[in-house]
């Protein structure tokens, strides 16, 4: 049969990446930032291509066509439509924006064509058609409701879809300005972290909050419809043609400035953050019901930056609206690429899609990043001179199972890197979730990051009903940990505590259950549910740790260090095990033991690529 | 020695200006290959290669216009004219960019400014007039061939 | 060719969704977008001379 190659790439606003497809299959697709080292890289994903290219082992004159994951034309008439509607205010706006679209922005065509040297025309699909395909294509349904929810695409920022088959119609759109993920980016910014990677720092400060600015937030900055619509107070925001989010009649509302990046937090922010939380939950229900009113289908695909708000995907969940929800891993503007290239490769080209063969999700996700051989890791911890030993596949998991039960902290790289912002036991730190200690342990010696961001359990699917309250529309989201859940009652301690403590922060250091690493301060958990099929070594690693302790899941956070992208290569994992207090370094089958190594890494040019986020 | 006199256009002069002018642009080769090396770019611009290329016979120049000073031919006027042109030159740049800048700039944000009110007080403000709520999309944008296009 | 699509393109979008009130805009901005093109090339810049 002869092969069909597809490339799709997102780039230019932020994350980019590059998704490579042969016959409709999934080959490679990774983030640009994971390559370069330069935390939502938004330039051209050369790397990205480069490595998608390797790994199919095709050359750029393969490739049969390339899609772009947005519009310029569109989106530049909303640009400009922005600057039309506040001028002549918004000069310093228009200043840095305007140049940027003459030179680059409106020619991606010519600049993909150039950097590639590729000759074919290339394809553009709408941004919020990218992401309703990067959801619903690798899907296990044949027919479902598609919601995407982001700050803004061309001029949709919401979009209510169907797909059906290998068809993919967009039915209704909410239109710019009137986002809830600029709503939310806004109270992103207000809170002191970062637009547009901060937000789920935003999410995971709220159950430290109450919800007492949700009649105000409601009242004046948001008006939200029965069906999911809402309205901005545009005379509140500022990001319309404006370099910040907000403006001072917004900080007078609440009668606090917004927060600088390293200011304490105080309790004032945790209840907007639960404010503006539960209001996004709230608007996300009422968007999926009218989704279900549009569409009638019983299965929802949800997609869009919003898409990983996992604290509004359990309320989601929860409603009992859909009887299945599947979210991509990669829901953001990255596995726009990923969108793109399916949409070409079904809805344009009509190839035929029968999601009955998997009977599940397509079992390549989320791993679609690079692998590395033992001879090529070999020979750079050689390079090194680092200590090391080599183990089989048993001896390995024995070894690390015993490790962490010694409270010993290890980073595992495993496998085909993740697609997506969630590190799903291929890139990922990982500790024992027993210890009250442990939480804060990592949090300062391992992510150098504020102290009160939970960490996430991985658990074998045969004991997540034991441990978590985990709703049955969740079943395709839990592997991917796109979803908060409650930790069952039996294993949580002193819960009378939770509500009463004014100082929420102080709680972290108390034994609040059984699994007090990985329990929030709400007894919510943002839960893996690890099966063999998807994670083969990682399975058997909890195996084994649960043979030896009982406990059937780990700590799994991000393997990386703040400020850092999630590593890609051994290189990189060696950086951030020398770098930070990771006591066992796993490497495929070679393990690296801090306190053997006697030679040091010069980390200075690691370090500045480090951002502070 | 015999005084050569250069004031004349003949076959000598044209010589010794050709001979003058290649020195020059191979002056300019030499260092678009150090620019390539330094900064990685061999950037050349025509009109100060000309310039350069013709300080470089500035003493047959001189000698064309004033052929009655022959202390204006020494060489070493050539070489502060040259450096003299760089600096300018670098002195220019700056100065376009900015006058290109600021003009330009505010040109076009007068015409912004003035599309913007004009649109408004026709009522065609696309952000202000944005209906809210569920906006059906017309049939032409899920048509798949629509993905050719750039809108 | 990408260059002469685009404003192709441009024009028929303006068009297909009346958006002509655009068109003194685009002129100033194609204009600029000109002389920054221009102004990049080496071999035609009058104005802009390189630095050395």
């Amino acid at each position: 049969m002869e092969k069909t190659y597809i490339l799709g790439i997102s780039a230019f606003y932020h994350d980019s990446a590059a998704a490579v497809l042969c016959n409709g299959e999934i080959i490679a697709a990774a983030q640009e930032e994971r390559f370069t080292r330069k935390k939502a890289d938004a330039s051209f994903p050369i790397e990205a291509i480069k490595f998608c290219l390797n790994y199919a082992g095709i050359k750029i004159s393969d490739i049969n066509e390339i899609v772009f994951y947005d519009k310029p034309i569109l989106k530049f008439d909303r640009i400009l439509a922005s600057y039309l509607h506040t001028a002549p205010l918004g000069i310093r706006s228009f200043l840095k924006a305007i140049p940027l679209w003459l030179r680059e922005k409106l020619w991606i065509e010519d600049q993909i064509k150039k950097d590639l040297m590729y000759e074919k025309d290339i394809l553009f699909t709408q941004h919020h058609q990218s992401h309703a395909a990067s959801a619903f294509y690798p899907s296990p349904f044949n027919e479902a409701a598609i919601l995407t929810v982001d700050g803004a695409g061309e001029w949709a920022t919401t979009a209510v879809s169907l797909g059906n088959g290998n068809k993919l119609d967009i039915l209704e759109t909410l239109e710019f300005p009137h986002s809830l993920g600029l709503l939310y980016s806004a109270f992103t910014y207000y809170c002191g972290f970062k637009v547009n990677s901060g937000e789920y720092k935003l999410m995971g400060l709220a159950p430290y909050g109450k919800p007492i600015y949700k009649e105000k937030i409601l009242n004046n900055l948001v008006q939200v419809n029965t069906d999911g619509s809402i309205s901005l107070n545009l005379t509140f925001f500022n990001f319309i043609s404006g370099l910040k989010m907000i403006n001072k009649k917004f900080c007078k509302l609440f009668g606090m400035p917004p927060r600088r990046p390293e200011e304490p937090l105080t309790q004032f922010y945790m209840d907007i953050a639960a404010s503006i939380q539960e209001i996004t939950n709230e608007i996300i229900v009422a968007m999926a019901k009218h989704a279900k009113e549009l569409t009638g289908c019983k299965n929802l695909c949800f997609a869009g930056g919003v898409a990983l708000n996992c604290s509004a995907n359990n309320v989601l969940a929860k409603s009992g609206i859909f009887e299945n929800i599947f979210i991509q891993p990669a829901a953001g503007d990255a596995g726009g690429a990923l969108g793109a290239a399916l949409y070409v490769h079904y809805a344009l080209h009509g190839n035929i899609r029968n999601p009955q063969n998997n009977n599940d999700v397509i079992p390549q996700l989320p791993g679609l990043g690079p692998d590395f051989s033992p001879e090529e890791i070999e020979k750079l911890l050689k390079h090194y001179g680092l200590n090391y030993k080599k183990m089989s596949d048993d001896d390995l998991y024995k070894y690390c199972a015993e490790k962490l039960n010694d409270q010993q902290i290890i980073g595992w790289f495993q496998g085909r890197m993740e697609f997506g912002p969630r590190a799903l036991g291929y890139r990922s730190i990982i500790a024992d979730p027993r210890s009250a200690d442990m939480q804060k342990k990592m949090n300062l010696k391992i992510k150098f990051r504020e102290s009160f961001r939970p960490f996430a359990p991985a658990v074998m699917e045969d004991f997540a009903d034991e441990y978590f309250d985990i709703p049955s529309s969740s079943k395709y989201l839990t592997p991917y940990m796109l979803t908060t859940t409650q930790i069952l009652r039996k294993h949580l301690k002193n819960v009378e505590s939770f509500d009463s403590t004014e100082n929420k922060i102080s709680l972290l250091g108390i034994d609040r259950s059984t699994i007090n690493a990985v329990t929030h301060l709400n007894g919510s958990a943002r839960v893996q549910v690890v099966r063999e099929k998807d994670n083969p070594k990682f399975y058997k690693l909890l195996r084994e740790f649960y043979r030896q302790t009982k406990m059937p899941m780990v700590v799994n956070t991000s393997f990386n260090v703040r400020g850092e992208p999630i590593v890609c290569t051994p290189q990189d994992a060696l950086y951030c095990f020398f770098a930070s207090n990771i006591d066992i370094l796993v490497l495929e089958c070679f393990i690296l033991e801090k306190r053997t190594q006697s030679v040091k890494m010069d980390l200075t040019e690691w370090k500045k690529k480090i951002i502070q986020d | 020695m015999e005084k050569e006199n250069y004031s004349r256009l003949n076959k000598k002069t044209l010589r010794t200006f050709c001979i003058s002018f290649s020195i020059g642009m191979l002056l300019i080769a030499i260092f678009s290959i150090l620019r390539q090396m330094f900064k990685g770019d061999s950037q050349i611009n025509f009109i100060p290669a000309i310039i350069t290329g013709i300080l470089s016979c500035y003493h047959q120049i001189a000698a064309w216009v004033v052929p009655d000073n022959p202390s204006l031919r020494k060489p070493h006027f050539a070489i502060f004219a040259m450096l003299f042109f760089y600096i300018t030159n670098a002195i220019w740049k700056i100065v376009t960019l900015i006058i290109g800048t600021v003009v330009f700039g505010i040109i076009f944000y007068l015409i912004f400014t003035i599309t913007s009110v004009v649109l408004k007080l026709n009522k065609k403000d696309h952000i202000k007039n944005k209906i809210t709520g569920w906006q059906k999309v017309p049939e032409k944008i899920n048509l798949p061939e629509q993905c050719r296009k750039l809108f | 060719m990408s260059k002469a699509k685009l404003v192709k393109e441009f024009f028929q979008y303006l068009k297909e969704n009346k958006k002509l009130w655009l068109l003194p805009l685009l002129i100033i901005l194609t204009i600029v977008a000109v002389v920054a093109l221009v102004s990049q090339a080496p071999a035609i810049a009058p104005l802009i001379y390189s630095l050395f």
